[in-house]
């Protein structure tokens, strides 16, 4: 098959016209996840390197919440905050938001968090919903949990997420969590995940340090 | 064999190389020994994994990898052989087999035991079960107790509850399906006991009196844990008190707990009719039930004297496991099952994690279970061929000489500082044997049922690890946790660093140091280092402490365990890293000297039979 320039540019105008009737129609959202209107993320200055052992650092995208608001397979973002958050919370500990800017790689964004992290323990997450659970010591593309396959993971997986992560950060020896594997999912979101990357690729801020955040939901 | 045989080989330098082979049960070992001096010479010894089961004539293929490769590491080839000795293997085979004897169940709308891993609040509160959409309705209840189901979010659920405590609704606990109970917790404005992951809420009876109990990190719920603690929230008479002890016996221990009571509801734990186990030893037969547990079955096996044979009732479970131990070994020797005589028995107790039935929160019970472990005498297994077969395939006279037992101690006698009256103690993977030789050379031994496998499967059970790999791991090397990817620390606390960053799968896990790296433990029963240690060190007591008790005595002079001088631990369990110490422990108490054997000074305890062999005239 001949690829030319043109038949490039057609395709992305065909992918991006789907998208665009994807994200306006939200039946194809998950019931009763509807964004959350008063769901507010606020830059606070530069983010600092913890020193309390009972944090997990969450690190996000460039986009995240930002520019793009849901992922892949329509969940709000401000719903997967909220379940990793409240993972966290459930096991004791206390979640701390930081956007890395200068990167959109999900290993090195969860590498960046656990570097900030008191507990050495961090989240990485990519807007599409790309998640990986690292730790410290270790080098960037290894990691301690990877959850690849963006369009299969659902809010209760996100939760267990956090609350992996924070059994992580307290010494206990959590069992990985059960993902689904569909071969399909590669072929079937190949396009929409590489426009998504593309577009969160775009807000990098080259050379800018992590920037803390403030995050708040309607209901606390 | 045949003299004529012997001839036609020739023997480098006039010199008289013999090989001992000892074929066990998991292993081939064989010694090579230079015997031309009077004063024999270690030349070389090798260890295969014995193929087939042991007494067939697919032993061989092992005994042949175990021959080459003790010969090429002395610098010799089969040629230079001039004979080969291999064990009259006794004539016993082992097997195991286990049955739960008790169930709980719960009957109707009661829980037992139900212990999520991070309940919320902390306090002993009773009401009466409100759902949460209806608390409004209920504002002129004394104390209501809240049940809050999956379509409530915990922020939800907070606010709920805060806008009651706002309108002075009594509100003193609650219990929630999902797992939100920190959650929940942190969002109040009052602190009250929460449950949570009560995950078949649904079913809970509405509007009866339930207590909750959390207690606070680190600590058990004492009123819900304890018969007259429940029996004064609920005004039990002393009939209802007795029926609530399951209850209470499931909550002990738990950090927090739930009891409600409803009507009709009850929990009830039984024996399972397991059926009789009849024994015919030579003194007398005793029957009895195997409900009435491992010590009553060991002290009735006493009683009974030498086994002759054992049977189970027909049509229970106990009649079950002994016919198909019996049937197992039929078809392995190859005779009729009539001939198949059960010659020792081992009982444990044991217990093992069970689903209980019409629970709210999928708990876990556990069941005690009677583990058997059971030994066949055979008639003596068929050595010859095998000794026909390798003499055809080598080329090198082969002649099965002496009993292992005898064997095994001519081996341990080699271990300086040892002399007779000398006891060995054969420690190895189906049976747990026993011989003693007296001043005059005199030789006494036994086999017991019960080893190193019925450890294996303890641990497996206990640990509910569904996975015999990781048990047999355990059972044979220490454990260390990967507290950093940098650090291990170990039972003993003891911290070792390593240059290399550990692979990250092992981050925060109990692992088991084996000789080829580390092992990771998965499992999701939130396994401490101490917890898996102390069900591997009570396993080993429960089994191999008994058999070494009861082997001792039945060879030991008049039964005198004081009477042996001194013990040696010859056998692959014997080379395990606390067994030896748990045993010389114990044997110190009736002065005797007692340890791993060292053959020749340099050799492993699992040789010994191999080096008797070579040893032996």
């Amino acid at each position: 098959m001949a690829l030319d320039e043109q038949l490039v540019a057609e395709v992305t105008r065909k992918v991006m016209e789907e998208l665009s009737r994807y994200t306006a129609s939200p039946a194809s959202a998950p019931a009763g996840a509807e964004p959350d209107s008063d769901f507010t993320i606020t830059e606070v200055g530069e983010a600092k390197v913890g020193t309390s052992p009972d944090e997990v650092v969450i690190g996000l995208a460039p986009a995240f919440g930002d520019t793009q608001t849901k992922t892949i397979c329509g969940i709000p973002h401000s719903e997967v905050l909220r379940e990793i958050a409240a993972g966290i919370e459930e096991e004791g500990l206390r979640p701390r938001f930081i956007r890395v800017v200068d990167i959109s790689d999900v290993s090195f964004i969860a590498r960046r968090a656990a570097g900030y992290s008191g507990s050495g323990i961090g989240i990485g997450i990519q807007s599409k919903g790309t998640t990986v659970i690292h730790q410290k010591d270790l080098f960037p593309l290894s990691n301690l949990e990877l959850f690849p396959q963006a369009p299969l993971i659902t809010l209760e997986i996100y939760r267990k997420i956090g609350k992996n992560a924070a059994r992580y950060a307290k010494g206990q020896s959590p069992v990985p969590i059960e993902t689904e594997n569909d071969p399909m999912v590669r072929p079937t979101y190949q396009t929409k995940a590489a426009v998504l990357h593309i577009k969160e690729t775009q807000q990098i801020r080259p050379g800018q340090k992590p920037v803390q955040l403030e995050v708040k939901w309607r209901n606390g | 064999m045949s003299e004529a045989s012997e001839n036609r080989f020739s023997y480098r330098e006039n010199k008289k190389i013999v090989v001992g082979i000892d074929i066990g049960n998991s292993t081939t070992e064989a010694v090579v020994l230079d015997k031309t001096a009077e004063k024999p010479v270690y030349l070389s010894s090798a260890m295969k994994p014995t193929t087939g089961v042991k007494g067939t004539l697919r032993n061989v293929e092992g005994c042949i990898a175990a021959l080459d490769e003790a010969l090429s590491a002395a610098g010799l080839n089969r040629r230079d052989v001039c004979s080969i000795r291999i064990n009259q293997a006794a004539p016993v085979i082992s097997d195991l087999s286990m049955d739960t004897v008790s169930e709980t169940v719960v009957i109707g709308s009661a829980m037992i035991g139900h212990n999520p891993d991070t309940p919320g609040g902390e306090g002993l509160a009773m009401g009466l079960t409100t759902p949460v959409r209806e608390l409004e309705a209920q504002a002129g209840q004394k104390e209501n107790l809240v049940a809050i189901v999956d379509d409530c979010p915990y922020y939800e659920a907070a606010n709920l509850l805060n806008r009651a405590f706002e309108r002075g609704i009594n509100v003193v606990a609650a219990i929630v399906r999902q797992d939100d109970g920190v959650l929940i917790a942190n969002r109040l404005t009052r602190t009250i006991p929460i449950v949570d992951e009560v995950k078949r809420i649904d079913q809970v009876e509405l509007h009866v009196p339930a207590a909750v109990e959390v207690a606070r990190n680190g600590e058990s719920i004492r009123t819900l844990s304890n018969p007259y603690g429940i029996a004064g929230l609920f005004h039990l008479d002393a009939q209802q008190t007795k029926d609530s002890i399951p209850v209470a016996r499931s909550l002990t221990g738990c950090r927090s707990g739930v009891v409600i009571r409803a009507k009709g509801a009850q929990v009830k734990s039984r024996r399972i009719p397991a059926g009789t186990l009849r024994m015919e030893g030579e003194r007398k037969t005793v029957e009895l039930d195997v409900n009435r547990g491992s010590d009553a079955i060991m002290a009735a096996l006493e009683q009974a004297g030498r086994l002759k044979d054992a049977s189970g009732e027909e049509g229970t479970n106990v009649g079950g496991l002994i016919r198909g131990i019996k049937q197992t070994m039929a078809e392995l020797t190859e005779q009729p099952v009539q001939e198949m005589k059960i010659s020792d028995l081992l009982a444990a107790d044991t217990f093992a994690a069970v689903k209980v039935g019409g629970a709210l929160a999928e708990e876990h019970a556990m069941e005690n279970v009677v583990m058997l472990a059971a030994m066949v005498q055979t008639s003596a297994l068929n050595m010859n061929r095998i000794a026909q077969a390798l003499e055809r395939q080598t080329g090198v006279s082969v002649t099965v000489s002496g009993k292992e037992a005898e064997m095994a101690l001519k081996g341990a006698l080699t271990t300086p500082g040892c002399e007779t009256p000398l006891a060995i103690l054969d420690l190895g993977g189906g049976s747990t044997d026993a011989a003693l030789i007296d001043e005059t050379g005199k030789v006494v031994s036994i086999h017991h049922a019960g080893a190193g496998e019925m450890v294996t499967r303890m641990i497996n059970l206990e640990l509910n690890l569904n996975d015999r790999d990781t048990a047999e791991l355990i059972k044979k090397f220490p454990l260390a946790k990967v507290e950093g990817l940098l650090y291990l620390r170990f039972e003993d606390s003891s911290v070792r660093f390593v240059t290399e960053p550990l692979p990250p799968q092992y981050f925060s896990r109990v692992v088991v140091v084996t000789d080829d790296g580390l092992v990771p433990i998965r499992s999701d029963k939130k396994l401490t280092m101490d917890k898996i240690a102390s069900v591997r060190r009570a396993a080993k007591k429960k089994v191999f402490l008994t058999n070494a008790q009861r082997a001792l005595k039945a060879v030991a002079p008049e039964g005198e365990i004081r009477r042996i001088g001194s013990v040696v631990l010859v056998g692959g369990s014997s080379q395990d890293f606390e067994i030896a110490d748990i045993l010389s422990e114990y044997l110190s108490t009736y002065r005797i000297a007692a340890g791993r054997a060292n053959l020749l000074g340099f050799l492993p305890p699992h040789s010994a039979v191999a080096l008797g062999l070579a040893l032996s005239e």
